[in-house]
């Protein structure tokens, strides 16, 4: 199982739009996912800026925009990249 | 000493005696910008309660005007104890005062009547300074005058007699604390904290005193004022992308040239100033709270936080003059008024995200929400404040 990357946007705009607590996601997870996710805050990603990814709060699970992203919009992304 | 290099850090800690409702005691101080001058008074007033407030308050009040005039001692202290009210029961009237007044770079005058003696800190040993008498009918009356020319690092503590003579017909304290048990005290605390606060070794004074009385039950009013002569703490608040990009180095360097504390408030800002510098920005997921996101740690800043919504809570905690522990916004609160002078430098960048009509709360502009700081922090905590943009 190769590792995942996921990216969590603590910036103002993600966190009003219901960023906080993003991280809990793993929860969500097995054991043995849960061993392979790396979770890293981030100061704003930028991609509020730009309306070409959708609406805030962001994550990126291995580079790829996770849009109003919640705990398990984020949980299915990491799922899935584990099955490919 | 030049102006430029001193901060006179002034707090007074007081304690009311058992049984009243105001402090018999009176403490006053004035900063006279345009003289370089600083003038104190601390009054104890005969009696205790209201009846002694208002002697104290009348006493402290003529004091520092007279003073900041430049009229006689002599003559004003006389003027002083015919004004004041004289007491039904006792028939006098009557209230110990000690004046500081100090031009800041050459020289501190202390006239003393009746208080205990001040004490003159210096490098950890107390100084002793001769005091002069000066006139007074008796010796309860006595007026003692003192000069000398005050460096950095001392600090000046008066106290009224209710820390000399705290605990006084106590089994452990018969004749009281007295001004050495209090000066001992003192320099035991310079011994572990060298760079304490006035204001955290006026309340520890204050606390020492208190607890020498039996239960804690203070048989008189205590008063510790404490002048602190020292190197004024700067912070550098960086808040906001600047609106031309070709400043962002310049932005950064504010960072990396500043000598003291320094805050960045603001994601973007951190990223900024962490790509200009080179440095890397880690989160803090502990230090997330009352809604607030967390703040981050970065080798050249002493805090990040986030921007606006940080901001804008430390403006109410600063106007409310009340804050919870351990939030990122108490924390930059904290920052604040550790400071004497904080500059504030804001980019001027407006965030196109945060004036998206779909998000739940109104985002203050962040030019209007620092000129809401800036005016917290003169009037209420009469902090040295700087704003400038870019």
């Amino acid at each position: 199982m190769d590792k995942i990357t996921v990216e969590i946007c603590m910036g103002t705009t993600c966190f009003v739009m219901g960023g906080s607590g993003l991280e809990e996601f793993v929860e969500l997870l097995n054991d043995d996912e849960k061993k392979n996710v790396e979770v890293k805050p981030s100061t704003c990603i930028g991609l509020c800026k730009d309306r070409e990814y959708g609406k805030a709060p962001y994550a990126l699970v291995n580079g790829e925009v996770v849009a109003e992203a919640t705990i398990s919009s984020i949980a299915t992304k990491v799922k899935n990249c584990f099955k490919k | 000493m030049k102006e430029s290099d001193i901060f006179v850090e002034v707090e007074c800690s007081q304690w009311i005696k058992n049984g009243q409702n105001v402090c018999g005691d009176a403490f006053q101080s004035t900063r006279l910008q345009n003289e370089n001058r600083l003038i104190a008074t601390l009054a104890d007033g005969l009696g205790s309660g209201v009846k002694a407030n208002i002697l104290a308050t009348m006493t402290a009040t003529m004091a520092q005007r007279f003073s900041a005039a430049n009229r006689d001692i002599m003559k004003f202290s006389k003027i002083m104890s015919d004004s004041l009210p004289i007491c039904q029961v006792r028939k006098i009237s009557y209230s110990t005062f000690t004046i500081i007044d100090c031009i800041l770079e050459e020289s501190a005058r202390i006239v003393e009547q009746g208080n205990p003696p001040f004490l003159l800190i210096r490098n950890g040993v107390n100084v002793p300074i001769r005091r002069e008498r000066i006139g007074g009918e008796d010796e309860a009356r006595a007026i003692y005058a003192a000069s000398f020319s005050p460096e950095c690092g001392d600090r000046i503590i008066i106290c009224s007699d209710g820390v000399s003579q705290a605990g006084i017909g106590s089994r452990d304290y018969a004749f009281g604390w007295q001004t050495e048990g209090c000066r001992d005290f003192v320099l035991n605390v310079l011994k572990d904290k060298p760079e304490i606060s006035a204001r955290e070794l006026a309340l520890l004074v204050r606390n020492a005193a208190i607890a020498k009385w039996p239960d804690r039950i203070a048989k008189d009013d205590i008063s510790c004022a404490v002048i602190y002569f020292r190197r004024p703490r700067k912070t550098l608040v960086l808040s906001g992308p600047p609106f031309d990009q070709n400043k962002d180095k310049e932005y950064a360097m504010f960072l990396r040239s500043h000598r003291g504390c320094s805050v960045v408030c603001g994601g973007t800002t951190a990223q900024i100033v962490a790509r200009e510098l080179g440095e890397r920005i880690d989160i803090d997921m502990n230090s997330a709270g009352n809604d607030l996101p967390p703040v981050s740690r970065m080798k050249s800043a002493s805090l990040v936080t986030e921007g606006i919504l940080t901001i804008t809570r430390a403006v109410q905690y600063l106007e409310k003059m009340s804050w919870p522990k351990d939030d990122p916004a108490s924390m930059l609160v904290e920052y604040l008024l550790n400071s004497d002078e904080i500059r504030f430098v804001i980019g001027t960048k407006v965030n196109e995200a945060h004036q998206d009509p779909s998000l739940p709360i109104d985002l203050e502009m962040r030019r209007n929400i620092v000129k809401r700081m800036k005016v917290a922090l003169e009037k209420k905590y009469l902090k040295i404040v700087d704003v400038e943009y870019i």
